[in-house]
């Protein structure tokens, strides 16, 4: 596990010209959201993981941290004052996504969406993107929200979603390896349009390409931009994040995509969806997109803003003078008793009853796709519905696909853990509520009441399920039919992202602070060097 | 000391010594929970035997009433806000129920008009009935402010939105009204013209009776929210004057009198929506935070540094030079209460808390549910009613309820924890606050009116509030003229009012000579455009308008004895209106493109830094602005709210391509009309939500259109609005191109214009408006 960066970027230059990619290819790296695994299965094969933790004392005035006492704590790097962007471990560094309450550089002072960049060993910080909002406000870019993106790491570069609403490739090094193009105005860019520019440095990021979505493809974020990307080949697939305006009624842009394929190396436009979401969206658009091959053909899995999951194939077609990413099927993820009521009128957005659209990113696991529906937190609690979908069928297979489908959930933010070798299914949901299911039956084995919102997505690893809440508890359950509650650890700031794991070090995010922990002893013992994970791309 | 208080029952008289000369104290005529916080201004009462516990399915009356409301009750009456009806039908306001039965006395309702009010968030305020004549204030989600007697005849009423610009936002938060002695106090972002134009968070002051503005103040910077802070009414330094916070963000002192504003304490970026406490009358204790990001509940010693004088503004009152304390508890949008010592508030995430008000020690705190949104406890009789957003015994995984049920706790508080005396689910989340008068709990959802207790009078009611004496008013200093503000049509003429004020804003005398006042036309020294309004005073003291059709803005300076006021006013058309732009003299640089531009005509509301005129290809024409992506929706208002029944034109263009384009339409009486270029629609809409009508209309990018719309309204109150657009140049078609029928149709509202210009520029040319025939 402690091969250098050079030598595995020659391992997967090799794989990728073999013309099969093992993603991420150092698997005990958590190099995207949902891991080495394409699928998005928030799980981990990691061994001798810590479940009991003591994360030190944090001043609640300067946000410092004070480990006497700490148990289990490798180290903890302050972030913001909001944290929602998951955690990525990739070629040592560690990425998450943050806002700019603690300037790093006191160039940057103010509202800004940060991407921070520590060292995997020590936790010290090494380089951040800085990104402007964007000037119409909450709208679109909503104040303090931070950087909301989990980045995917390849080969040295990362790729991300900003709070501007643009697709950007960035080097894993920052500029202390030199400014590398096309994108070289890196100065201009961390201030933001006509503003004077700053003065770059080696701790600042160093952009390769930027695709703005606004610009490029007229799209409206409603008021925040997120998808953290999933690339195949030479295609990233991003959701634009297109929806509503202020008025939470009016769809100013209905004719821009709401998910796009880029080059990954040039960042040139590949192909929109051929879903024509614009005038359904029920809010905005915030799923991240998952892959699979089904059949042989890889599909790209991703959830609309209407409520539906839609499997596209992953090459562009072109048709007039633009390409598309053709839909082999698509699945209306609302139940029909979330549309009208028993009376048989209409429910309407967002009432507590009726239809939400697809937040979570949709899981791919064995020719299945697991997925919750959800909503804006800012609408409060609500009905829900987790669905396991027959990933198999091709056209509008709303009717015919679903294998099972659990409704005592609520509405959810939460993506799904499913653990291969017990087959059991962990998800969360916005009520508070931690569901244990059967993953092939959806059969319900136990449920748990967290007291709070959960906001964030289970990790199921070493036989244990990890979550956090909003109000800053993580809570370890032992993996298992029978409901029990290992740990339960207050963080000292709400937790609204999802733990992590990579190279045996657990990571969680509250808004203010990143833990790495660590149990050395455990450690020592039974980590599995690799993770089989293989995905064919012919 | 200065809060009203309650005397023993037999002693109906209470002198207070305050200053050398007192004015008599009254009692009041109207008695109860009249306002928001209630008597004490805290959300405390001090009546007894109020319930132990309640129980939903044997309440002493329930209403369907839906809304966010706290009732308030003045005797046998119970007056609170809410909506009824579906989409189109929907509307708000307030409904008098017997506070025995639930008999529905009287109902006032508006239909909901260009807001961007959003899930059925109506209903967010409470009245306020004024104790010494009863009367009734409201003021809805769209701006309505009005005045009711108690038995609901309407006595004056404002459309905030069309005659001061205040905005609409789509949490739907509305300030709940104050009662001052003789002003009526309300709040709310608001894009004026002039001085005012700016969005800001401003309060008013209105007079109770005849519903003139008195006062307008400006005590902050550009906001970043809403905000429904109410103000808390105290007296500092001989003034009678209030404490609020803001939407930028600040705790603010103002003077009730006169609006000045004092001081202000900056404590976050965000806005904030908590009522604050004054505790002890030395110190502010205040809370806010965003759902997202936790804020504090502070306490402030009240600065008692005034400025030197109204023109420079508030005091900026450094933070850490007055903070006595600080506790990690946050809310975003629930207000604490005081108990005596004792703080109790319901954090964001729905712990109930208790805290000590001398030293801000946390002293308890228990979970009661996940989440809390706007409601608030109060405390009566030993005990804390807590409404809960949601039940969170609704939302296990066998109800299948989440978010559709709320809670009502009751506990008993000791300095050791809270009691749970009776925990029960509500129908409907709840927003509203409950309310406790006469043994009885009040408490709306979002489904129902509740009334809990017992019918008939209950022995356990406080003594009648007296109102304290007043300081007699010190030697006059400055002049208050009234109204402050006048919006007027040629040739008509308003009386204006002068009054001699103390340097404290306290009322000397009216001025009777009004002869003797002498009136100039005053230009503000920081005035962008300098402009006069086409109006002059007569020897009777009234303002009067000349014929002239030309739109006009100004102020006035009144000197009398030596002392000086102000007011400003604009005068506007008659129909016919006609506007082309030709007259503008573009002398202005635009510094993002730097193109020429005039501004838009100053009587225009919320024009300026929306929209520029300029010249494109040699034909001058209202553009968009596009260099502050603060401002691309913009909606302007060119005329008077009681406009009604006419046709308006417009040509109209957007800039874009075939995939984007912007929105830009007109306002015809309370309807927008959107020629939506992306959408290829012609829409009708007034609240998007509830009355939105589109048909389908091609049209392409960077070509002119010609607009069309009348509203016709019928005798029965229904109306229609037509629509129709053709590329410029072409034959105007016969058919409309969308007619929309609406049963409860706006019966006026000023014409205006419409721009929503996110990525493309768009612009609008030769308005017309004319009489329907």
């Amino acid at each position: 596990m402690k091969t250098g960066r050079i030598l595995r970027a020659k391992v997967l230059a090799g794989l990728v010209a073999a013309g099969v990619l093992l993603p991420g290819a150092f698997a005990a790296d958590w190099p995207r959201w949902g891991g080495p695994d394409p699928g998005r299965d928030m799980y981990s094969p990691a061994r001798g993981l810590p479940d009991h933790f003591n994360p030190g004392n944090i001043d609640p005035n300067t946000d410092s941290v004070d480990l006497t006492g700490s148990k289990n704590v490798k180290w903890v790097a302050q972030l913001g004052s909001q944290a929602f962007g998951n955690v990525v471990v990739a070629e040592g560094k560690v990425f998450i996504g943050t806002n700019n309450e603690h300037p790093r550089d006191p160039q940057h002072q103010g509202d800004r969406s940060i991407l921070m960049c520590f060292d995997e060993k020590t936790g010290e910080f090494l380089w951040q993107l800085v990104v402007p909002k964007l000037a119409s406000g909450k709208v679109n870019d909503w104040e303090g929200l931070g950087l909301l993106s989990s980045p995917c790491v390849e080969s040295n570069r990362v790729y991300l979603v900003t709070s501007r609403c643009e697709v950007v490739c960035l080097t894993t090094d920052g500029m202390a390896a030199g400014n590398h193009g096309p994108f070289m105005d890196e100065a201009q860019y961390v201030v933001g349009p006509g503003k004077p520019k700053a003065k770059i440095g080696p701790k600042d990021a160093d952009i390769i390409w930027r695709y703005d979505m606004m610009d490029e493809l007229g799209v409206f974020p409603h008021n925040a931009s997120n998808c953290s990307v999933i690339i195949i080949g030479d295609i990233v697939y991003v959701c634009t994040s297109n929806g509503m305006d202020w008025t939470h009624s009016n769809i100013p842009s209905p004719n821009a995509p709401s998910f796009i394929a880029l080059n990954k190396n040039t960042g040139e436009f590949l192909g929109e969806d051929d879903a024509h979401i614009g005038n359904r969206i029920f809010h905005g658009q915030w799923c991240s997109p998952s892959t699979g091959i089904v059949n042989g053909r890889q599909l790209v899995f991703w959830g609309g803003g209407d409520g539906f999951v839609y499997a596209f194939d992953k090459t562009p077609v072109p048709a007039g003078d633009t390409s598309y990413l053709k839909k082999v099927w698509w699945y209306d993820c609302n139940p029909p008793e979330h549309k009208v009521d028993p009376t048989g009128r209409p429910y309407k957005y967002p009432a507590a009853d009726g239809p939400s659209e697809v937040n979570a990113t949709p899981v791919f696991y064995k020719n299945r796709v697991y997925v919750a529906v959800g909503q804006d937190p800012e609408h409060g609690e609500g009905v829900g519905n987790l669905t396991c979908i027959d990933a198999t069928q091709t056209g509008d297979v709303t009717k015919t696909a679903k294998i099972w489908s659990y409704d005592r959930i609520h509405r959810s933010l939460s993506t799904v853990s499913i653990d291969p070798d017990t087959g059991l299914l962990f998800v969360g949901d916005f009520s508070g509520f931690i569901h244990c299911l059967d993953a092939e039956t959806g059969q319900l084995y136990w449920t748990h009441d967290m007291k709070a919102h959960v906001w964030g997505s289970t990790l199921v690893a070493d036989g244990k399920v990890y979550v956090g809440d909003e109000d800053g508890d993580l809570v370890v359950f032992a993996d298992s039919k029978e409901k029990k509650v290992i740990s339960t650890t207050n963080l000292g700031a709400a937790i609204y992202s999802t733990p992590i794991v990579a190279n045996g070090t657990l990571y969680v995010g509250t808004q203010t602070h990143l833990f790495a922990f660590y149990d050395q002893d455990a450690a020592l013992k039974d980590q599995p060097a690799k993770v089989d994970i293989k995905l064919d791309t012919h | 000391m200065k809060a009203s208080r309650r005397i023993a029952g037999g002693m109906m008289w209470l002198w207070l010594g305050f200053g050398a000369t007192l004015t008599a104290a009254r009692a009041d005529a109207a008695q109860g929970w009249l306002s928001w916080r209630g008597p004490q201004q805290n959300g405390t009462s001090l009546e007894t035997g109020l319930p132990d516990t309640v129980d939903p399915d044997h309440p002493l009356w329930t209403a369907d009433f839906p809304g966010q409301s706290a009732p308030v009750v003045a005797g046998n009456r119970v007056y609170v806000m809410g909506y009824l009806g579906e989409e189109g039908d929907l509307q708000e306001g307030v409904i008098c129920f017997d506070a025995d039965t639930g008999k529905e006395l009287w109902r006032k309702l508006y239909s909901d008009f260009l807001s961007d009010t959003v899930y059925l968030r109506y209903g967010t305020s409470s009245p306020a009935v004024d104790p010494e004549t009863g009367n009734v204030y409201i003021q809805g989600t769209q701006g309505i402010l009005a005045a009711f007697t108690a038995d609901g005849k309407e006595l004056w009423e404002h459309s905030l939105m069309e005659e001061y610009g205040r905005l609409t936002f789509p949490n739907s938060r509305t300030a709940s009204p104050v009662i001052d002695q003789d002003l009526v106090i309300t709040r709310g972002i608001t894009a004026n013209w002039g001085a005012q134009g700016p969005a800001a968070d401003r309060f008013y002051a209105f007079d109770k009776r005849t519903g003139e503005l008195v006062w307008a103040s400006t005590p902050g910077g550009p906001p970043k929210d809403n905000s429904f802070s109410h103000p808390q009414l105290g007296w500092l330094e001989g003034k009678r004057v209030f404490y609020a916070a803001t939407g930028d963000g600040a705790v603010v002192c103002v003077n009730a009198r006169t609006g000045d504003p004092l001081w202000r304490v900056q404590l976050t970026k965000a806005g904030i929506n908590a009522t604050v406490l004054v505790h002890h009358d030395d110190k502010i204790i205040s809370i806010y935070g965003t759902p997202y990001e936790p804020g504090m509940l502070v306490a402030l010693k009240i600065s008692k540094t005034m400025p030197t004088n109204a023109a420079a503004g508030p005091v900026l009152v450094d933070r850490k030079a007055v903070q006595l304390w600080s506790d990690p508890i946050s809310t975003s949008t629930s207000s604490p209460i005081l108990v005596g010592d004792r703080v109790y508030v319901v954090s964001e995430q729905g712990d109930l808390c208790s805290v000590d008000a001398n030293d801000g020690k946390l002293l308890w705190r228990m979970k009661l549910g996940i989440e809390e949104r706007n409601s608030c406890p109060v405390y009566a009789d030993g005990k804390i009613y807590v409404p809960m957003l949601d039940d969170p015994a609704a939302n296990t995984e066998e109800s299948g309820e989440a978010g559709t049920k709320g809670a009502l706790y009751i506990i008993k508080p000791s300095d050791a924890g809270g009691e749970i005396l009776c925990h029960v689910s509500l129908d409907g989340r709840c927003f509203g606050t409950p309310t406790p008068y006469n043994g009885r709990i009040y408490l709306q959802t979002t489904r129902h009116l509740y009334c809990f207790g017992k019918a008939g009078d209950s022995a356990g009611l406080p003594a009648p509030v007296v109102e304290e004496a007043w300081p007699a008013p010190g030697p006059a200093t400055q002049l208050q003229v009234i109204p402050s503000e006048v919006l007027m049509r040629p040739g008509q003429s308003v009386p204006v009012r002068v009054r001699e004020l103390d340097a404290n804003g306290f009322t000397v005398q009216d001025v009777t000579d009004v002869k003797s006042v002498k009136w100039t036309p005053f230009i503000p020294p920081t005035a962008k455009v300098r402009s006069n309004m086409k109006a002059a005073f007569n020897g009777d003291g009234e303002l009067v308008a000349t014929g002239d059709a030309t739109p006009s803005a100004g102020a006035f300076q009144a000197q009398y004895a030596g002392l000086k006021g102000y007011m400003r006013g604009r005068v506007l058309p008659y129909l016919p209106l006609k506007q082309d732009f030709e007259w503008a003299t573009l002398t202005e640089t635009n510094a993002a493109d730097n193109a020429m531009f005039a501004y838009p005509p100053l009587p225009w509301i919320g024009a300026r830094f929306k929209f520029e005129i300029r010249d494109l290809d040699g034909n001058k024409v209202l553009a968009k602005t596009m260099d502050n992506a603060f401002f691309q929706r913009a909606t302007v208002f060119i005329g008077d709210p009681s406009t009604r029944n006419y046709t308006m034109e417009a040509d109209v263009m957007s800039e874009g391509n075939k995939r984007v384009m912007s929105e830009v339409g007109l306002v015809n009486q309370r309807y927008y009309i959107v020629l939506k270029g992306a959408a290829k629609e012609l829409e009708v809409n007034s609240n998007l939500e509830l009355f939105r009508h589109a048909a389908p209309f091609e049209c392409t990018a960077n070509t002119w259109y010609h607009l069309k719309t009348r509203v016709d309204v019928a005798p029965d109150g229904s109306g229609v609005v037509r629509a129709k657009a053709w590329k410029k140049g072409d034959a105007e078609p016969d058919a409309w191109t969308i007619e929309v029928p609406h049963a409860h149709a706006h019966q006026s509202g000023s014409p205006g214009l419409f721009a929503f210009a996110p990525l493309k520029r768009v612009y609008i040319d030769n308005i017309t408006v004319t009489p329907n025939p």
